[in-house]
């Protein structure tokens, strides 16, 4: 079989549910074992755990709770609550960046997606968003920077 | 001047406002005032208006009736070429507004008289859709009937024309990037060929994503390089090289969805590759991902 069709047999049993171990929207955990420079992706979203905020980042006057810019339903990456959590953001984060807030997690918080399942981070840990590159956008912004 | 006060600061957003409603609007045509306004155009222009105005629904609309005032027959030879000489001899009425809200702002709020000549252009832009001034006549347009836009205030329809007038002339776009019908509206009956032979890059682009990454590295005879099934993020990789798009890692994801993600042609596998789209940190810590949802 191609391997084409085996990927597409593949996400066609896991949208149906029929897949073994793979489960649409399985919620995920940082264990309390968990190292600095351990990541879980939430979609096209990386939490990784860090040791420390950066020092060009600032407290976030106006936290809010969504950790991707943007309107669409796949940006919708949020926490559950502001109150457990300090955000601290980079000198610039807008729809093109590819760095996002860090969360310095004062008690249990939760990462939840409309999609994509919900990343559990314990009290304790600092953990960085940081974001996929996208091939096509770095080749434009490349191509601008050279114009 | 080097700054702006902040009370000028402060109007900005009026400007910006009240230009994009303009260049939004559906409305009619205002015939009278348009002629009032083309008057002064000419005027400030240095020349003398004509008397003879005519309206009409579209751009196209306009440049078939300006062919036909040349007296060219729509069957003869020049016809195609006339055509398209009148769709660029066009004004762009209340399109224009990007930029006269720029020279209004700087006449009205910054003192700069020079732009007084521009006063017909920006009346004429609140009445008009496109129109074309000739020495003989004057062409006016209804403006749009219809718009669309994505949040990033482009042109942009995935289930529908962008631009609709009122003859019905329909215009295709995706993120502000102008398409054929068949691209928005039945992009699975593309041909790998079409696909390939289109030279605009963005436009390729859009073409490739709505008939399915998937698809076309399959039917492209694409070179598959390297396949894996990763445990960890419970997905399945392949990474392809494309002879038009260079590196492609199609990978499923645990939502049940492919995607395919392009790649620098230094890859050479799929670990590189994921590598690779996740590697924007200054940290010195080894990232180890332990799992994907």
């Amino acid at each position: 079989m191609e391997v084409i069709e085996k990927m597409q047999q593949f996400v066609s049993k896991v949208s149906k549910n029929e897949h073994e171990t793979v489960k649409p929207g399985q919620p995920v955990r940082f264990t309390e074992a968990c190292m600095p420079g351990d990541r879980i992706w939430q979609g096209d979203l990386a939490l990784t755990i860090r040791t420390s905020v950066p020092s060009n980042y600032n407290l976030a006057d106006k936290p809010s709770v969504q950790l991707v810019v943007g309107n669409t339903e796949g940006s919708k990456h949020c926490l559950d609550s502001l109150n457990n959590v300090d955000i601290y953001l980079p000198p610039v984060w807008n729809a093109e960046s590819l760095k996002g807030p860090v969360l310095v997690v004062k008690q249990e918080t939760t990462v939840l997606h409309p999609t994509h399942g919900d990343v559990t981070i314990p009290e304790g840990f600092i953990v960085e968003c940081t974001y996929q590159k996208e091939w096509d956008k770095e080749q434009a912004r490349e191509a601008r920077a050279r114009d | 001047m080097k700054d702006l006060t902040q009370e000028q600061i402060e109007k900005i957003p009026h400007y910006h406002e009240k230009w994009i409603k303009i260049g939004l609007d559906c409305g009619e045509c205002d015939f009278e005032k348009a002629k009032e306004f083309a008057r002064i155009v000419y005027e400030q222009a240095g020349e003398k208006c004509p008397d003879q105005f005519y309206l009409t629904d579209s751009p196209t609309a306009c440049a078939k009736l300006a062919v036909k005032l040349r007296g060219i027959e729509e069957n003869s030879e020049e016809y195609s070429s006339a055509f398209f000489t009148e769709l660029n001899n066009q004004v762009f009425g209340s399109h224009e507004s990007g930029w006269l809200t720029y020279y209004e702002f700087i006449w009205k709020e910054m003192g700069v008289v020079e732009c007084e000549k521009l006063q017909g252009l920006m009346e004429i832009a609140k009445h008009v859709g496109w129109w074309a001034p000739y020495d003989t006549c004057v062409i006016f347009q209804h403006k749009h009937s219809e718009i669309h836009l994505d949040d990033q205030m482009r042109l942009h329809n995935e289930t529908g024309p962008a631009v609709v007038y009122r003859d019905g002339t329909k215009v295709w776009a995706i993120g502000g990037i102008g398409l054929t019908e068949q691209i928005v509206m039945a992009p699975e009956t593309l041909t790998i060929e079409q696909i390939n032979r289109e030279n605009n890059n963005e436009i390729r682009s859009v073409m490739i994503n709505r008939f399915g990454w998937a698809r076309y590295v399959k039917e492209s005879n694409s070179t598959l390089l390297d396949f894996r099934q990763n445990d960890i993020e419970n997905t399945m990789e392949a990474l392809y090289d494309t002879e038009i798009f260079g590196k492609r890692l199609v990978v499923t994801c645990p939502t049940g969805r492919i995607f395919v993600l392009g790649a620098p042609d230094s890859v050479q596998t799929c670990e590189q590759a994921q590598a690779w789209l996740g590697s924007n940190e200054d940290s010195e810590d080894k990232v180890n991902v332990i799992a994907r949802t």
